[in-house]
């Protein structure tokens, strides 16, 4: 141990093991890092999860569900909390309302918060964790409008007085509800009952929301579930991830993909430098088994060395990761709630795993040649045959990587198709690698630095195909995650550009539609379409009944109101996938949006019957439209040609984009079309755009990390063909080669091998692009000329960078040593 | 003709600074074959290296023909060893990328010859391995690298021709022939010959013979 250590010492002043070193510290960083923030990224979505629910689980019913139920949930010390919904009027101010009641029991929410505001469309509010106290409601902003009141005054809700005290501006379990009878008003559940609003026949429904560990809640709902009718609905976690949680998790397997990258890269230059650092060492063991030192010894020597250098990379690289995972969490700030339970010991010890497995299938077999070393190699330079075969090397360094990655993907199905990925990678470049060199180098003067460079790349033939394939797999998957990345901004942006509408008209009366457009109009607010909406059922699908002819699941989402609208222009973002648009003739039927027509298993030409208040109207399907339901304007599963609609009682709905500085103007707006309510978006789409900006920074840290590790890999790659290029560059200077000439061959060195990787890179980029564009998100393949510009823009430069400064000493090598060297 | 005026060498060690060489005077004449001897560690390569400019000396002054090598820097040297100078290596220095007889070309090249690659052959065929023009140096024995490395050497016809042991590393045998062939050369092109060896035979195929003894130089018989 004492040898080893003093060992350890002079490798590393002498400048043997550090990048040994950096390499394993930036690979247990990377682990330890992403495992870490991959933990608490999943336990805040849990908790979120809880919070949208407002509980772990809600049990949802018509009517009041069995006190034994909620008494068995007690007697398990699960928290539970209750509250009841209704369409109820509200009076105030000698005015009337019909309003969206929510009557909520103490200690709701159980989880998540409530946001309050002192008045009405304030810029201002903040969270509590309770509901309104007995004797007081909360209104929404749109309430407070029409009912003309102000915090303080007084509100009717059945018979009985509330006082108005603060505004309601979000709730946990709101869920996306647009289409609710009216603005919201909450109460405490004690005051519904002095309201006296609940009679035979009400349509009421009652939440229970309850709380627990995770064990408890899983028991009670085994007892539970048997005993729920048709007319119970239980949501738990598995149903109730928020939109938003969508996009983080994407950006987690996100991280934990390119993430791999880095460590499997780690993992080369490991294996790469030990490599070389086994090789420096061949005279220094000859000399020592000269002396009498055995194969075990030198072997345990070598070993309890490499072993304490894996032992502090693990301390530092846990500590670099510790601030990495941090890094992502000021990034991911506002996602994330407190969690307290995520284990500081798991990561770390993940990330020491990942320096023991690298080392041991990486650093073991050159070390295993070492051991090897003949001491004849001190009479005769004797190159040291390698006790294990090229076979086994590769099963070793394969299982190894397998190892890597199952360490820190923890699935089985990814680790094997990512190294598949590579191993099909590894060929392809190979092969063109291969061709690549094989081109003659007459096109250039043998001693321009053109021709030096190329001379240089065809004699390290094996190193110029192994960094062709790192870089170019690096910078292709760089190029394919920034081509994805503005594919998406893009979309995104396309659909929500400057002045997106961020907020909902609904309820507009057919004689208010010209009156409300003059007056945004005049408050210089851009109006879009406003829709006319008629509400209907639909009832016959081909003259049978809907129930007969989709699935109980299907039933659930059309076996309500639809909206049902007529427009006579097709309707922006709106794609005629089958049929076609109206004729104009009066044999127009409707036209239906394309995922309800392939749920419904409908198709062009069925007959459609809806029931509009007590009318029946027939139809059949003239088209089937697809439409982006991202974007934030009216969207309508079925459209009708301009007359057949007219004769039913229709509202008007639109959306507006109002900027902070106009929206003090909804107060205004509201008293005068009182019956009108109002969505405010902004808050979604900032929280959406905030979100898209969260997730491309995190992409940028990783792709720091996978540059970092390719860097490795090319200093590494340099430093192993080092000695050699010394040689050669003093023989040059000998034969009157000068500084510029070697610097020039040297950088052209890079640039070849660069426009060689980004070539590569960028097709290969294209070629998965192609892939992702048309399979997952389900757009037109398209060329991306920039990525063939700014890819190799930027990372030709940075290569060509890092290997001259990396290949400095050997430049500089006096043409001396040639003599010393004999 | 090259002209070395007190020329000193130290270099500094953890001991230490330690002189190679103290103050060595000599005149060599154009067209002359010079061979420096003396025993392991005694500065003669290290002579040879200052006088070829392929280092700096720490004093004095050396003159390569018209040239004043100790008041050039790197490159400066560079371009005159391309213009002027010749090399033989003990262990041979061949490109190991490059093809025998791109290997003879290179030197051609960087001095901007025309007709690089027929001067090359011309050469190869000299040393008797034109079959062997596009062969690695891996594909070629110890004695046809060092016939490469020779017919490198003189394919730029220098003014002076520089060789540091290049039997060093042969046997016996092939030793004699390539000796044979670089004083054959050495003839035929008429040029400088300056080399330094341990063996006397070979050293008494020379003109001049110079004995260097820690760090001093004196001329034998």
């Amino acid at each position: 141990m004492k040898l080893a250590l003093k060992m350890l010492g002079r490798d590393w002043r002498g400048g043997e093991l550090q990048l040994l070193f950096a390499c394993l510290v930036l690979a247990v960083a990377t682990v330890s890092g992403i495992t870490h923030f991959s933990a608490t990224l999943q336990a805040s979505l849990m908790q979120q999860s809880k919070d949208f629910l407002a509980g772990s689980m809600v049990l949802s019913s018509p009517r009041p569900v069995s006190a034994e139920w909620l008494d068995e949930a007690r007697s398990r010390n699960i928290k539970l909390s209750e509250n009841v919904g209704m369409a109820s009027m509200a009076y105030a101010n000698e005015k009337m309302q019909l309003a969206s009641l929510k009557a909520v029991s103490t200690g709701y929410p159980l989880r998540g918060q409530l946001r309050i505001a002192d008045q009405p469309y304030s810029a201002e509010s903040r969270v509590v964790q309770h509901g309104p106290a007995v004797g007081e409601a909360w209104l929404a902003s749109s309430m407070a409008s029409l009912l003309e009141i102000s915090p303080g005054d007084q509100i009717e809700i059945g018979k009985t007085s509330l006082l108005f005290s603060k505004v309601l501006v979000d709730e946990p379990d709101r869920g996306f509800a647009m289409f609710s009878v009216g603005p919201r008003v909450m109460i405490n559940l004690t005051d519904l009952a002095s309201a006296d609003l609940i009679m035979p026949g009400s349509r009421v429904s009652y939440r229970y929301q309850f709380d627990a560990a995770d064990a408890d809640m899983a028991s009670y709902k085994a007892w539970l579930e048997p005993q729920l009718q048709d007319s119970h609905r239980l949501r738990t976690l598995d149903d109730a991830q928020p939109r938003l949680a969508e996009a983080l998790q994407r950006a987690e397997r996100f991280l934990l993909l390119a993430g791999s990258l880095a460590v499997m890269l780690s993992g080369l230059a490991i294996a790469m430098s030990a490599q070389r650092y086994c090789q420096r060492h061949f005279d220094h063991v000859a000399i020592l088994k000269t002396l009498g030192m055995t194969e075990g010894r030198v072997l345990g020597l070598f070993a309890t060395s490499l072993l304490l250098l894996a032992l502090l990379a693990s301390v530092v690289g846990g500590l670099a990761g510790f601030g990495l995972k941090s890094l992502f969490e000021q990034v991911f700030a506002e996602y994330l709630v407190d969690v307290a339970e995520v284990s500081l010991w798991r990561p770390w010890l993940f990330g020491l795993a990942t320096a023991m497995v690298s080392l041991l299938a990486f650093a073991w077999p050159p070390l295993r040649a070492l051991q090897k070393t003949s001491a004849m190699a001190v009479l005769r330079d004797l190159v040291p045959v390698d006790p294990l075969s090229q076979t086994l090397r590769l099963l070793i360094a394969g299982a190894g990587s397998v190892a890597l990655l199952m360490i820190y993907t923890q699935s089985w199905f990814l680790s094997l198709g990512l190294l598949g990925g590579l191993a099909a990678l590894t060929l392809v470049v190979g092969l063109l690698s291969r061709a690549l060199l094989s081109v003659p180098r007459r096109f250039s003067r043998l001693a321009s630095p053109l021709g030096l460079a190329w001379a240089n790349l065809q004699r390290h033939r094996r190193h110029t195909q192994l960094q062709l394939m790192v870089y170019s797999s690096a910078l292709m998957l760089v190029g394919l995650l920034w081509a994805v990345r503005s594919d998406l901004l893009d979309d995104w942006r396309a659909s929500l550009p400057e002045n997106t509408p961020n907020h909902f008209m609904v309820n507009v009366a057919e004689y208010e539609v010209e009156n409300l457009r003059q007056q945004l109009t005049q408050a210089g607010v851009a109006t879009e379409t406003i829709f006319p909406m008629v509400r209907g059922r639909l009832t016959h699908i081909n003259g049978e009944s809907v129930r007969t002819q989709v699935t109980k699941e299907e039933q659930r989402s059309i076996d309500r109101e639809l909206n049902l609208t007529w427009n006579d222009e097709l309707p922006p973002k709106n794609v005629v996938e089958q049929g076609e648009w109206w004729r104009g003739d009066g044999s127009d039927g409707v036209s239906i949006e394309s995922r309800l027509a392939e749920r419904l298993g409908l198709g062009l030409g069925d007959e459609l019957r809806f029931q509009i208040g007590a009318d029946i109207l027939d139809t059949k399907i003239q088209s089937i439209r697809s439409l982006d339901w991202q974007q934030m304007r009216p969207n309508f599963y079925f459209i009708f040609p301009t007359g057949v609609l007219n004769q039913f009682p229709a509202t008007y709905i639109t959306s507006v984009y109002l900027g902070a500085e106009q929206k003090p103007m909804l107060t205004g707006l509201m008293r005068e079309f009182p019956t009108i309510t109002v969505i405010e978006m902004d808050v979604i789409i900032a929280q959406i755009n905030s979100t898209v900006d969260r997730v491309s920074q995190a992409i940028e840290i990783v792709f720091g990390l996978v540059l970092l590790a390719t860097a490795a890999v090319l200093i590494a790659s340099i430093l192993a063909s080092q000695r050699e290029r010394r040689r050669d560059n003093a023989l040059l200077r000998t034969m009157g080669g000068t500084s510029p000439l070697l610097w020039r061959a040297c950088g052209w060195e890079f640039i070849v091998l660069g426009l060689a990787a980004n070539l590569i890179a960028c097709f290969g980029a294209e070629l998965s692009l192609a892939a992702i564009q048309s399979q997952l998100l389900g757009i037109d393949p398209s060329f991306h000329p920039q990525l063939w510009l700014v890819l190799p823009a930027i990372s030709i430069p940075v290569l060509v960078l890092i290997g001259i400064a990396s290949s400095r000493a050997s430049l500089y090598e006096p043409p001396v040593v040639l003599l010393r060297d004999s | 003709m090259i002209i070395a005026k007190k020329i000193v060498k130290t270099v500094t060690t953890r001991a230490g600074e330690l002189t190679i060489l103290q103050g060595i005077d000599l005149h060599i004449k154009p067209g002359e074959s010079v061979a420096i001897v003396g025993s392991s560690g005694s500065g003669k390569s290290t002579l040879l290296a200052l006088l070829a400019g392929l280092d700096n000396s720490t004093g004095g002054e050396i003159y390569l023909g018209e040239q004043p090598l100790h008041a050039m820097n790197e490159d400066q040297r560079a371009i005159l060893r391309a213009e002027r100078v010749g090399f033989v290596f003990q262990s041979f220095q061949l490109l190991q990328g490059l093809t025998a007889l791109e290997n003879i070309a290179l030197p051609l090249e960087l001095n901007r010859v025309e007709g690089a690659e027929q001067l090359a052959e011309q050469y190869l065929n000299k040393v008797g391995l034109g079959e062997r023009g596009h062969h690695y140096p891996n594909q070629l024995s110890g004695g046809e690298q060092q016939r490469v490395a020779i017919a490198r050497a003189f394919a730029s016809q220098p003014s002076v021709l520089f060789a540091d042991e290049p039997t060093g590393n042969l046997d016996g045998e092939t030793g004699q022939r390539i000796a044979d062939l670089l004083f054959d050369l050495n003839r035929d092109e008429d040029c400088t010959l300056v080399l330094v060896t341990h063996d006397d035979e070979l050293a008494a195929r020379c003109e001049r013979r110079l004995r260097m003894q820690s760090g001093r130089l004196s001329e034998e018989g």
